[in-house]
């Protein structure tokens, strides 16, 4: 450690590298950018010291560091685990009852604090406990029944983390070992030297290597989250064609080319129920499995639409964390049939939103014909309901608007998301008269699932079929963002977002079962959304047949834009429960399209059939184009379209790429416009940086393939034709990446270290009943 | 406490000689350390001779403002949370010194290894710096401009695209 000298002077410069380092870290980045231009040594500190790179990579990449295991945090979080353990199975106390004190069940009453809802009792006050309708029977919640016994378990139990199941075929073993392992505790150095050498990749989309996985079956139900692929084993629209069994199916990457140390073995498990759907969240080893069609937990009462299991992913037994095993969606408020579900988890909060509808032909012959549904219009029904899925606490319930399509969501954090609905009982309606579209203008809101800690409700579980039940919160509505008017007669079909976010970063957890040792991880407050937008023209005579073309548009939004919507509308909604002044109607925020544009892209989609949803990851947008024809053009209408030869193309909105590649493209003269592709739908003075054949130092790619590398920082201008009143100007800058693959694929995912490109093999047989598939998952380790 | 060193004598740079209760000074970690090496001697002298009296006056009042505190748990991954965590600079530490001062107290926090004083010096520091451009922050602590015309524009072009 560095002394004070006696006789020098002390002044800023002449002050010890390792205090100038802890002066740099103690600024925001700007402000570090600044001091590092001041002089010779404050740049050197600066630009050697691997921390404050670090920082600055991580920055620039909307990355966060992931903190590492050591010893004490080990212990810690196993002394934790026994404890859960001990209190779920022997320290029983009542929970409390509306009706009658009879229930008991177990509820961790010995859990530690830090580990019952921490995120979001950061945000709200200390709460009641969960009052349970006393015709639950302990069976309902018994913590100690394996909901689902595995058939199939891993092979080797751990000897061989390799080897695999037979419906999935993995690589063939090296013949060498892995060029790339997972290391310990890695130092900032270390870490800084593997997040810039996969950023480099990243820009080129040159993978360190390709692993090739097939996986029988059809894409029915399945999860991609932190590397791990989860598929059932069959799919069908008919009861009987539910899938039941789930495969777990740990996917290579460039650490751990070789699954040499995998976070989990492939494995499979049989349910004793039909899956409707599923998510997970790896980093908290947590699996949510929805039952299809469960029987009632109430005798005699009636069922609910959906049951979601709270099982881990290592075992799947309970979830240890979790004080209620399994929580029950609201029952069918009417004889409904389908359903499609949306389920998300971000730290403590599991949000599900539930799509119930009759198909057209049971409603024709039952004579109710449109007139159906929460709204009465078109039969769809639609709730969200939110858990702290840790304490079992039911955050909110909301009935969703009927608007013509169905809703979407997707979580900003773990106390705010966004829906894709309408705004028909916004007070904000235009007086003219009003088309479908204009009716049921499609709007991107957000809401807080914060409750005013004045209100003493405590829900009562599981919860009724009566939507405005005054046992449960809803959420408050604080931001709106209003997308381009609309022609009358325009109508919109679907507006959809995709809920993929990242998870929050959480400590290391050597004892749930999952071996994530990832050095850094995605912000999940940054990265890019996308919504799909399906709009049909308006004809003179209002005439919707066949004919009438119909388009669908992507719309890109920052996350930052709708996080920071969020947080400041959470600020007002606290600000109403404190201040008599400021009223609730204060809480709301709405936001004109022409005030938003700038920050958005709203283009016509590049890919219109996806048959794998997992296309988005931070800031990167990934499509499949067809190799001859390039861009502009889908892949694949019909669903069982075989593979094509197909180029992959990533849209980058990472503002921080964008002015990079501007900065190092104008320096170094190697712009060209794009003017000769007619399709494209933006100024045809975008920026091209000529980066073909190259190959990163560090790749184990031999083949060289051309990269085309385009800045998009001219808006997007939409002509209205008969959607729009105007044109629709939008200028969110982008980069887009396409490497000339020729790969035969029909299907592509992305995460934060891969790109799946997905072949499809096979096909079904006439009558649709049997599905003989094969999934050929090529993955390119980023 | 019978039987439990309660005083040291600490000599500064100057030959000054200050009585100090250990349970002040072991906020110290050097001079903690140092203790439990020599062991327990009441009237223990331990010179300074890189720290003047007039900086460890002002190190003493913070570490008697602050003697309640835990002290910092020497963990590899918890000295960076901490120091994260040094965001807010408390009333009492918010005593204004002289530039030179404010240098001096940060090299004596370093030295004497007082990691809790060390960062509330350079918080204040890095809040001197807030905000302003190289040229501001040059004037400020008067440091000469060392850099090439062409090497200053470098760094703008380099600073252009990663500033927000």
């Amino acid at each position: 450690m560095a002394s004070p000298g006696k006789d020098d002077k002390a002044t800023l410069s002449a002050l010890p590298q390792e205090i100038l380092e802890n002066v740099f870290e103690q600024l925001g980045y700007d402000d570090r950018l600044n001091l590092r231009g001041v002089c010779k040594i404050l740049k050197g500190i600066y630009e050697t010291s691997a921390q404050l790179q670090y920082d600055f990579h991580l920055h620039i990449s909307a990355h966060i560091d992931l903190p590492q295991s050591t010893t004490s945090t080990f212990l810690r979080t196993m002394a934790n685990h026994v404890n859960s353990a001990l209190s779920f199975n022997s320290d029983i106390s009542p929970l409390h009852s509306d009706m009658t004190s009879d229930s008991n069940l177990s509820l961790h009453p010995n859990l530690p604090s830090s580990q019952l809802g921490s995120t979001l009792n950061s945000h709200v006050q200390p709460q009641p406990p969960i009052s349970l309708n006393s015709d639950i029977t302990p069976r309902n919640l018994a913590p100690n029944e394996p909901l689902i016994p595995p058939i199939v378990d891993s092979v080797g139990n751990g000897m061989n983390q390799r080897e695999s199941i037979p419906s999935v075929r993995m690589p063939d073993w090296p013949t060498q070992s892995s060029v790339r392992k997972v290391g310990g505790v890695l130092s900032a150095g270390e870490k800084l030297d593997k997040l810039k050498e996969r950023q480099k990749r990243w820009d080129t989309l040159d993978p360190v290597c390709r692993r090739k996985i097939e996986v029988d079956g059809p894409a029915g139900v399945y999860e991609l989250q932190e590397g791990i692929f989860l598929m059932c084993d069959d799919y069908g629209d008919f009861d009987e064609h539910r899938p039941s069994s789930i495969r777990l199916i740990p996917l290579p990457s460039s650490a751990d080319p070789d699954l040499n140390n995998p976070p989990l073995p492939t494995k499979s498990y049989k349910a004793r129920f039909s899956i409707a759907d599923l998510t997970m969240d790896p980093t908290q080893d947590l699996l949510v499995v929805s039952e299809y069609r469960p029987e009632a937990s109430i005798p005699n009462g009636p069922p609910p639409t959906h049951r979601f299991h709270l099982l881990t992913l290592s075992s799947f037994t309970p979830h240890p964390l979790a004080q209620i095993p399994s929580l029950d969606f609201p029952p069918f408020s009417l004889g409904l049939t389908q359903t499609r579900q949306l389920i998300q988890v971000m730290g403590d909060t599991l949000c599900v939103l539930v799509s119930r509808s009759a198909p057209q032909w049971i409603l024709a012959g039952l004579g109710v014909g449109m007139n159906f549904g929460a709204g009465g219009i078109s039969g769809i029904d639609e709730e969200l309901v939110a858990w702290n899925w840790k304490t079992g606490r039911v955050l909110a319930r909301h009935a969703i608007v009927e608007a013509g399509w169905f809703a979407s969501f997707a979580l900003l954090s773990p106390t705010t998301f966004l829906l894709t609905t309408t705004h028909n009982v916004s007070p904000v309606l235009p007086t003219e008269t009003r088309s479908v579209a204009s009716v049921f203008p499609p709007v991107i809101q957000v809401y807080s699932l914060l409750s005013d800690p004045k209100s003493h409700i405590n829900p009562v579980q599981p919860l009724g079929p009566d939507y405005l039940d005054d046992t449960s919160h809803r959420p408050v509505l604080v931001a709106q963002l209003e997308l381009p008017a609309f022609v009358q007669g325009a109508s919109v079909g679907g507006f959809d977002v995709r809920p993929d976010p990242p998870f929050p970063p959480s400590k290391p957890d050597p004892g749930s079962g999952i071996k994530l040792q990832k050095p850094f991880t995605q912000d999940p407050k940054k990265g890019v959304l996308v919504f799909e937008l399906q709009v049909t023209e308006a004809t003179p005579a209002g005439f919707q047949g066949d004919d009438v073309d119909g388009t669908s548009f992507e719309l890109f939004i920052l996350r930052e834009m709708l996080v920071e919507l969020g947080e400041k509308g959470e600020e007002r909604w606290r600000r109403s429960w404190t201040e008599r002044d400021f009223g609730f109607w204060n809480v709301l925020e709405t936001l004109e399209w022409d005030v938003w544009a700038s920050r958005a892209r709203l283009q016509e989609v590049t890919m219109t059939r996806r048959n794998w949803v997992c296309s988005c990851s931070g800031y990167r947008f990934v499509s499949l184009l067809h190799s001859q024809l390039e861009r502009r053009r889908e892949v694949s209408r019909l669903n069982d379209q075989p593979p094509r030869k197909s180029d992959i193309s990533i849209l980058d909105f990472s503002p921080f790429t964008v002015r990079r590649l501007l900065s190092e493209a104008s320096s170094s003269a190697i712009l060209s416009d794009s003017s000769s592709d007619p399709s494209s739908n933006v100024d045809p003075t975008d920026k091209t940086v000529d980066k073909k054949n190259q190959s990163i130092p560090g790749s184990l790619e031999e083949k060289k393939v051309e990269v085309k590398i385009r800045v998009v920082d001219k808006p997007t201008i939409l002509v209205h034709r008969q959607i729009w009143k105007e044109d629709v100007k939008s200028g969110l800058p982008f980069v887009e990446i396409i490497r000339k693959e020729g790969m035969a694929a029909n299907g592509i995912m992305i995460d934060d270290q891969r790109v799946i490109v997905v072949s499809t093999h096979g096909t079904r047989s006439e009558q649709w009943t049997e599905m003989q598939m094969q999934q050929e998952l090529n993955i390119l380790c980023m | 406490m019978s039987g439990k060193l309660q005083e040291i004598l600490i000599v500064t740079s100057d030959d000054e000689t200050f009585t100090v209760k250990v349970e002040v000074i072991q906020r110290s970690a050097m001079i903690k350390a140092m203790l439990e090496d020599l062991g327990e001697q009441e009237g223990q002298v331990i010179p300074l001779p890189n720290v003047s009296s007039s900086v460890l006056t002002k190190v003493l009042e913070y570490c008697e403002h602050h003697k309640n505190e835990p002290l910092p748990v020497a963990d590899a991954n918890d000295v960076d949370d901490a120091r994260r965590r040094t965001s807010e600079i408390g009333d009492w530490d918010a005593n204004q010194v002289d530039q030179e001062m404010l240098f001096e107290i940060i090299l004596a926090a370093n030295y004497l290894d007082i990691k809790p004083l060390l960062d509330v010096g350079c918080k204040t520091v890095a809040n001197m710096i807030k905000g302003k451009t190289p040229e501001e922050i040059r004037k400020l602590f008067n440091i000469t401009n060392d850099f090439t015309p062409e090497e200053e524009e470098q760094i703008r072009k380099e600073n252009e695209w990663a500033e927000e």
